[in-house]
């Protein structure tokens, strides 16, 4: 059977508003922001979706199923189904592959997918002796019993804990992502020197694509006290080696070599897609972004988690009898410097794709002017659950904009996983 | 002996199997439940019944229809009481029946969901216990002091029993609508729950008979005769700063009455009716009566079509734009608001989360408040919106620009609307391939505070077209008033010749405060100057072409000076006055008594003569909808009933002589016209 073809008919995504305290926005107004941009600009009516699909990590207390929040705050009809997917870094990818088959299982012909994240609204825990305590304190009936538990307190206990530190670790490696970057420096022998200078690379190319207007993608966002956010403000205009070199490592705080200057920024933010069978687009009449062809998951040593997109790659080129230079051009995320110099060493090594990725020589040179063109996570931030879609409908853009075909956008997830998804603009409008 | 409810054409009643009678009010024949003649005189029967056969282990006053409880009693029937004596006979009658109600031997439950207003908390004070459903169309009080008078069926006494001196005064004075968990809050209520809740709420009240709560011992000491002359004093100089006890009697008289006879005794009941009597017969009740009926008027306007807005797109986030966006989007549509200018996106999406605080509370209401308003500076929303409103800056060419961009991209069934205020609708609609899809919508600065919108009707509209304009305006609660294509539209062209005396007073060398100071005592909420800063300068310069006929020439100087130094009025905080946290500076000035009273007289001819012409010209065509407009669109003071109300209670002769003076033609010519022969 012919499998049905996904198109992709617009997108939108929020600027990445770097966390400086805790910030305006929960993830689900950033999602709704995002989102409502699609539904106004495609006159899409409440009833016209079948399914919303959102990427979310670390969704507050109050977004029980962030999806469904974002559903009906969108002033999307009651009756349409609304489902929040997790996989870490790639939440916001599974989003959309999950649509792209839901389309294909002929379930819903028009779905809207993506992911969000507000990380600065990562909570803050009490610690557990803190709790035993507040619970201790509950349970006591009588006053006496009361003060003899409020006695128990000890200024230890009011040592809080960070949400945001611990989702970004490996607890079963007992690594945090940092760490598991310094691994991968060290495993492929990347310098200091060559992480900052791609962390400034990427800096420069975003700032170039704001100063030529080449991110359309962003729709303006507004917090209640009338403060406009309208570009990724974690860009840096004047990265230069020179700053760079003076940040001190941030995971491995003593010798290390990844710093919070050549890593992605903590930033809240989100990005949707709309996706629709091409009979759907057909019948609407609706604009076609591009078609999404297929994608691959993998997963890797934990401590390597890094290495994610040389894996996932393999397999997906392989499978649509591709070869490197078949794809025009790629999105591989950010999450660190070392980790995207780490998967093009990999690709291009004959020993470890031999080893471990099960081809017969190296797959070939994957060349910096063809990966992440207009910057990365390193200097628009890497809002987790956003980031997958981000890629996509970026890449999207870049293939519309050089008139080329076809594309791979990529990520690391944290825990040892790599996905990727094969993109094409040629032959659709 | 069973009750039959086939007896009642307004009341059903139900026993059910706990023995509690259910006493339904679903008045025929009628939108919402009033307390008419008819319907207490069926209660009184009612009330008869259960008296000689007290077998019910308790009693539940109900409503059956969809959002209100009771309304108040019929303004109708009340306004056509017009014999003092009649009035008090009514008032004695009622308040009988609701202490018999009060001493019923079972417990007796108002179960209270939906407007519960005058009468009807009156009714519920004369029960047992009052339980009121937290939807958010529930609303208690005692608005009777707006009409002109103050609860004649007991509730002014019964509000100071229950509440105590303190808080009931204040409750009866303002008279406020209260929401349930305020009227919780304030002890009016004895408890609050969903409506899914309220009658199985009563059963319990019924069954298990809560401990009522009682007016306490201070309540009791400050209800002592001596101790009311002084705190009723208080109240009395409290009420001073906000009401003058010739423009507004009735509060007065609410604390004349209990320094007289407190709230403890029988005889309270008796003189708060004699008191009602004599208010119902006073000028200012008949006038405030008769807003109440123009109010009306306005809202039936708004009946004449089905038309419903789901989306509204409006061009331009200025001051106006952006205060209707938020409006709206806080009146439940969805707001696409078009600029170029990110920073006046910004403003109104502030503006608009204020006033969702303000008006919705509730976290999850203003969320979804917010989420309706969409920043649009690229006009995405023109392709559907059911309706698109212009409200750019004041210049032809911009608007027709902009009607033009929208006709190409709107949908074929959209309305057009223009906040146009001093430009001819049809000059804009000139560029419309289908003029006549385009109307003025003409809302007023402060948007959240002003309740009317003009809905000016162009010679290239139709009915239709107005009918869907005036019943959008309805839909998000404010008060349509349809009016004829001249400049000013009615509004505007009578507050100039308000603005004109003002600045014609300015330059003649009078001072600002007097001339202020006149427009007060004239009932007006600003004077001109003040309220030419509110509106901005430069807009009052920008309209004086039009507006200020007759003086815009030493106008426009002041005014252009002033435009020239970058004073605009209270939002540059500079114009006539200094403005400090947006408040005005006002200095210490002893005016003139003699100069302010001929002032006020100048402002006020002012305004009639504007008013004539408007209707002369056909603009409105009643004097009532003249005087609506100038009530709900300028604040001209509801008391005095409308500018040409108030006219005529003024001496014909001295009048039309003033009036000849003024427009410089002879008494015949003045009395030749046709709005002169309206007026009396």
């Amino acid at each position: 059977m012919k499998k049905v073809r996904v198109l992709i008919v617009d997108g939108a995504r929020t600027p990445f508003i770097r966390a400086k305290g805790r910030g305006p926005f929960l993830a689900s107004d950033l999602a709704v922001s995002a989102a409502r941009t699609i539904l106004l600009r495609q006159k899409i009516l409440p009833t016209q979706i079948d399914e919303v699909i959102t990427g979310c990590v670390m969704p507050s207390a109050y977004e029980a199923n962030i999806s469904r929040v974002v559903g009906l705050r969108l002033g999307l009809d009651d009756s349409i189904p609304a489902w929040t997917v997790q996989r870490n870094c790639a939440s916001g990818m599974q989003a959309v592959v999950s649509a792209m088959d839901s389309i294909q299982r002929g379930e819903s012909q028009v779905v809207l997918a993506g992911g969000c994240e507000a990380m600065s609204q990562a909570p803050v825990l009490f610690n557990p002796a803190m709790v035993d305590w507040l619970l201790r304190l509950q349970q006591q009936k009588n006053v006496l019993g009361k003060l003899k538990a409020c006695l128990a307190i000890r200024p230890s206990f009011f040592k809080p804990i960070f949400g945001l530190l611990l989702g970004l670790s490996d607890h079963q490696a007992n690594l945090s992502m940092g760490q598991t970057a310094e691994i991968l420096a060290q495993d492929f022998n990347i310098s200091r020197q060559q992480m900052d200078e791609f962390a400034v690379m990427s800096h420069h190319r975003l700032a170039l694509a704001q100063k030529e207007h080449r991110l359309s993608e962003i729709t303006p966002i507004y917090d209640n006290q009338g403060h406009c956010y309208d570009y990724d403000d974690g860009v840096r205009l004047d990265s230069s080696l020179e700053k760079l070199a003076k940040l001190p490592p941030v995971f491995d705080t003593r010798y290390g070599q990844v710093t919070p200057g050549n890593s992605s920024q903590i930033t809240d933010g989100a990005a949707y897609l709309l996706l629709a069978s091409q009979e759907a687009v057909e019948r609407h009449q609706w604009p076609v972004l591009g078609e999404i062809v297929d994608y691959s998951w993998a997963a890797l040593d934990p401590s390597r988690m890094g290495l994610g997109p040389a894996h996932a790659i393999v397999p997906l080129l392989t499978r649509n009898h591709l070869s490197l230079n078949d794809i025009d051009y790629w999105e591989i995320n950010e999450a660190f410097a070392v980790q995207v110099l780490a998967c093009i060493e990999a690709l291009g090594s004959n020993d470890y794709c031999q080893n471990k990725l099960g081809l017969q020589k190296a797959l070939g040179i994957l060349s910096l002017d063809r990966v992440n063109v207009d910057g990365g996570a390193i200097a628009c931030g890497h809002p987790v659950g956003a980031s997958g879609a981000r890629i996509v409908l970026h890449l999207l853009q870049v293939l519309r904009e050089r008139n080329a075909k076809k594309g791979i956008a990529s990520l690391c997830i944290g825990g040892g996983q790599g996905g990727a998804v094969l993109l094409n603009t040629w032959g659709v409008k | 002996m069973k009750i039959e409810t086939q007896e009642y054409k307004n009341w059903s009643l139900q026993e059910d199997e706990n023995n509690i009678l259910w006493l339904g009010l679903n008045v025929a024949n009628v939108e919402v439940n009033v307390l008419s003649f008819s319907v207490l005189q069926e209660l009184e029967d009612i009330i008869e019944k259960i008296k000689a056969d007290p077998r019910y282990c308790g009693i539940v006053f109900i409503s059956n229809k969809a959002s209100d409880f009771i309304a108040g009693a019929d303004i109708k029937e009340i306004t056509a009481i017009t014999d003092v004596n009649d009035a008090i006979f009514h008032m004695r009658k009622t308040q009988t029946l609701f202490s018999q109600i009060e001493a019923l031997p079972m417990p007796v439950v108002a179960a209270i969901d939906g407007f519960c207003l005058g009468g009807g908390t009156e009714l519920a004070l004369a029960c047992h216990y009052r339980l009121a459903s937290d939807e958010r169309y529930t609303k208690i009080g005692l608005p009777e002091v707006k009409i002109g008078i103050h609860p004649g069926f007991g509730g002014s006494v019964r509000a100071l029993r229950l509440l105590g001196v303190m808080q009931g005064m204040a409750f009866v004075l303002e008279g406020r609508n209260l929401d349930a968990r305020q009227a919780k809050q304030l002890g009016l209520v004895d408890d609050v729950m969903p409506l899914r809740e309220l009658r199985r709420a009563a059963i319990y009240t019924i069954q298990n008979k809560p401990k009522v709560k009682k007016s306490g011992l201070l309540h009791q000491i400050i209800d002592i005769h001596f101790v009311r002359n002084i705190v009723g004093a208080l109240f009395k100089k409290k009420l001073s700063a906000k009401v003058k006890i010739e423009h507004y009697p009735a509060p007065y008289a609410v604390i004349d009455n209990w320094i007289n006879v407190g709230s403890l005794e029988e005889r309270a009941f008796a003189t708060e009716a004699e008191s009602v009597g004599y208010l119902l017969s006073t000028p200012t009740c008949r006038n405030l009566l008769r807003v109440f009926s123009l109010e009306g008027k306005l809202k039936a306007m708004g009946k004449a079509s089905e038309f419903k807005v789901r989306h509204i797109h409006i061009v331009g986030a200025g001051v106006m734009g952006g205060d209707i966006a938020a409006w709206c989007a806080v009146h439940g549509l969805r707001v696409t608001l078009q600029d170029p200018s990110s920073k006046a996106l910004g403003s109104a999406a502030a503006r608009t989360y204020e006033l969702a605080k303000k008006r919705l509370k509730q976290k999850h209401l203003i969320q979804a408040a917010m989420d309706r308003l969409y920043p649009d500076p690229t006009g995405q929303g023109i392709a559907q919106a059911e309706i698109i409103l212009e409200a750019a800056v004041e210049n032809l060419a911009l608007k027709q620009d902009i009607f033009k961009q929208i006709e190409a991209k709107a949908r074929p069934d959209a309305l057009f609307a223009t906040n146009t205020s001093s430009l001819p609708l049809a000059d804009i609609a000139s560029v419309l391939t289908q003029p006549q899809r385009l109307v003025g919508l003409h809302f007023f600065n402060p948007v959240a505070y002003m309740p009317l919108v003009e809905v000016v009707k162009g010679k290239h509209n139709d009915k239709t077209i107005t009918a869907y304009a005036a019943s959008f305006v309805k839909q998000i609660k404010k008060l349509p008033l349809l009016v004829e294509d001249a400049p000013g539209f009615l509004v505007n062209q009578i507050i100039g010749g308000y603005f004109a005396e003002g600045f014609k007073a300015l330059c003649a060398g009078e001072t600002m405060q007097d001339i202020d100071a006149a427009g007060r005592r004239l009932g007006m909420p600003m004077g001109p100057l003040e309220l030419a800063d509110q509106v901005g300068l430069d807009v009052c310069l920008a309209v004086s072409e039009h507006l200020l006929a007759g003086v815009a020439d030493a106008a426009q100087t002041v005014l252009r000076d002033k435009v020239n130094q970058g004073k605009l009025g209270r939002k540059t905080q500079q114009g006539f006055y200094e403005y400090a946290k947006g408040k005005p500076i006002r200095v210490k000035f002893s005016s003139d008594q003699q100069k302010v009273i001929a002032l006020e007289r100048q402002l006020f001819l002012g305004m009639l003569n504007r008013a004539l012409l408007c209707l002369d010209e056909s603009i409105v065509n009643t004097v009532d909808l003249v005087d609506a407009g100038v009530i709900f669109g300028i604040g001209f003071p509801p008391f005095q009933g409308g500018i040409l109300q108030y006219a005529r209670t003024m001496n014909k002769q001295n009048l039309v002589q003033e009036l000849a003076e003024y427009r410089q033609m002879s008494i015949q010519e003045i009395e030749a016209t046709s709005a002169w022969k309206q007026l009396w």
